[in-house]
């Protein structure tokens, strides 16, 4: 394994070098209005979600994560650049805990709580939803969207006591199967679903069905006690670690290096998430 | 009961209803195919389970009742490392992490630590090289980690095995070169940090030295509190920002309320104005939240639960998927007279079979 590691200075928070965090800090709409025309926020048919009807827009196609202040941002992995999206005002005091994202482009956002929210990635407005915290002891939970095998769309993943499924119509949760690996966040490459575990730096290709690991890789970012965050781009994945600011690192499978990209990125990232739609092979820088 | 179809049912258990037109083909001609009967034989998964009610109970999750009545999945004692599911109308068990069910016998638990064992490294059977550790469930130490007895470790940022095992940051002998202002000159607000694996001199959590001048000034720059530094050297609040342990409040769109950032339009703790919460239940038996949409309050019940008395202060108090009195809806009762149960939100009917009625 070849590694190309910038080790970060545990005590050190100067930042005149190599630290400066590529941000374009604009809110695409920091007034925006909650999706729906619900006056009661409710979340029945008669107030849609997602607001987009189109599958794959091209602002699909990045990955999104969500910081530990609640800004939502589009991050290019082939720039290096976060862009601003606007603030997650979700109704609750609880913190965010993870985010996936569908290819209609909305955010699945979990907090804390144990609630589930939903999130439009193109304003950061977001919905609650009427799914019950909880079920099957699934208080908490990693989230990820794969591509089904029949090619009949996509589901949603979720990690927390084993491998879940979640529908996001009836809200119900479908126990799969146990799980190896603790703290885990999902993703997928096409129909593959993987977990990180940020405690071990291992990512594991996930059986959706059982939930037990088939593949095997290993990621120099481990970090026991960090905020994490994990996403697929261009076959590679991109892990967000840290506990005051989050440093990025690629993963590529292929080559089986780790490198860190992004080695301050002036945030801390909790949640992080791509759509089925993003590309899955290799992207031109 | 209106017999708006046929006069008589045939099969026991069942009593004619009202047809439902989307049961039958509208251009049906024979009444005998529209006809249906109140059906009290609970559909697969539900269940008439003790006293909780006709056709309450899902067995194919429900771990008191897994796939029958009375079947209790096991409870495990805390050393098994697995807690107990009811999944497909099956006891099985999640293993805790790390652990795993090997001998794939449920009655024992999940008895293999996968974490450091190197014969189950991350699962059943994955054994590791001659030599190797085992480490966190896979096998070996990870890039830019190295072993350090049991453990992996890395020498280029631990403070503790900083370039060698074991190796502590602390302080060195006054001629030591890394004693970069001097020797034995501490700047302020600095301790030793491991960097690229050697012990040098580095800020303490909090403090950055911002104006790159550490032999001058130390780390001068409380980053807690400093707008201009916010969090780390790079950060700057924007206009109207404030800067409060390392973060810059509040972001646009938001108002600050105390310590919070809220907004003002969704937040149900302060909906349309700081302090001004939304009344309702919430956790617990609620099986709904306060709400806030535009800067107005409402209530939004869980799936599966609906606010049929209009009193938030007991929240969704209705299960509206198997509630006979209020099935699918707070306004659609089953015949309660007959015991016609409600499964998955609608009042169980079956065909009325041909022969006598048996109401």
């Amino acid at each position: 394994m070849v590694a190309s590691v910038v080790a970060p200075l545990p005590l050190l928070h100067c930042a005149n070098s190599g630290e400066a965090p590529n941000v374009d800090a604009v809110d695409a709409a920091p007034d925006a209005a909650p999706p729906g025309d619900d006056e009661a926020g409710g979340f029945g048919n008669d107030t849609p979600l997602p607001p987009n009807d189109k599958e794959c827009a091209e602002t699909t196609k990045q990955i999104f994560v969500l910081a530990t202040d609640k800004a939502l941002y589009r991050f290019h992995p082939d720039k290096l650049l976060f862009v601003r999206v606007g603030q997650v005002a979700c109704p609750t005091d609880a913190g965010t805990f993870s985010m996936a994202i569908d290819r209609r482009g909305t955010a699945w956002v979990e907090y804390t709580d144990g609630r589930l929210f939903a999130v439009d990635t193109s304003n950061a407005s977001c919905k609650p939803t009427p799914f019950r915290p909880g079920q099957s002891g699934f208080e908490t939970f990693g989230m990820g969207y794969a591509l089904n095998d029949d090619a009949t769309g996509e589901t949603l993943y979720v990690a927390g006591v084993g491998l879940a499924s979640l529908d996001t119509k009836t809200f119900d949760l479908t126990f799969r199967g146990s799980l190896t690996y603790g703290r885990t966040e999902l993703t997928s490459r096409d129909k593959q679903l993987f977990a990180f575990s940020v405690g071990s730096g291992v990512i594991a290709g996930l059986n959706k069905t059982t939930g037990a690991t088939e593949v095997t890789y290993r990621t120099s970012a481990v970090a026991d006690r960090a905020a994490f965050a994990f996403a697929q781009w261009g076959g590679d994945f991109y892990v967000f670690t840290g506990d005051a600011h989050s440093i990025v690192t690629l993963y590529s499978p292929t080559e089986n290096t780790s490198t860190v990209v992004v080695p301050n990125t002036g945030m801390l990232i909790v949640g992080a998430g791509s759509s089925t739609c993003a590309p899955t092979v290799k992207q031109p820088r | 009961m209106t017999l708006t179809m046929q006069a008589s049912c045939a099969r026991s258990g069942g009593s004619e209803v009202d047809a439902d037109p989307l049961l039958a083909p509208p251009e049906s001609k024979n009444p005998v195919a529209l006809a249906v009967c109140v059906s009290t034989d609970c559909p697969a998964p539900w269940a008439t389970c003790g006293d909780a009610g006709l056709c309450k109970t899902n067995t194919s999750r429900d771990i008191e009742h897994c796939g029958a009545c009375g079947n209790a999945c096991p409870s495990m004692p805390k050393s098994f490392h697995a807690t107990p599911v009811c999944s497909k109308s099956t006891c099985t068990i999640a293993c805790d992490e790390l652990s795993a069910d090997c001998n794939h016998d449920a009655a024992d638990g999940c008895e293999v630590f996968t974490g450091d064992d190197p014969k189950n490294c991350g699962g059943c059977g994955n054994v590791c090289k001659d030599g190797e550790l085992c480490w966190k469930g896979a096998c070996g130490c990870p890039s830019g980690f190295t072993q350090c007895g049991n453990d992996c470790k890395n020498l280029q940022s631990d403070g503790l095995n900083c370039g060698s095992c074991g190796k502590h940051c602390v302080a060195p002998p006054s001629n030591d070169p890394e004693w970069i202002c001097g020797p034995s000159v501490q700047p302020d607000n600095t301790g030793w940090g491991c960097a690229g694996g050697t012990c040098k001199i580095a800020c303490e959590p909090l403090f950055g030295d911002c104006d790159a001048n550490l032999c001058s000034n130390g780390c001068e720059t409380d980053l807690t509190n400093d707008p201009l530094h916010c969090g780390s050297c790079t950060r700057a609040c924007g206009a109207n920002q404030q800067c409060v342990n390392g973060t810059c409040l509040c972001p646009s769109g938001t108002t600050r309320c105390g310590n919070r950032c809220v907004d003002l339009g969704s937040d149900a703790s302060n909906c349309g104005a700081c302090g001004n919460g939304c009344d309702g239940a919430e956790g617990g038996d609620a099986n709904g939240i306060p709400t806030c949409t535009k800067g107005r309050c409402g209530y939004l019940c869980y799936a599966g639960f609906a606010d049929c008395d209009h009193r938030i202060d007991n929240g969704c108090e209705v299960e509206i998927g198997t509630d006979p009195l209020h099935c699918g809806s707070c306004t659609t009762k089953c015949d309660g007279e007959r015991g016609q149960p409600c499964v998955e939100g609608k009042c169980l009917t079956k065909p009325c079979g041909p022969g006598p009625g048996v109401f």
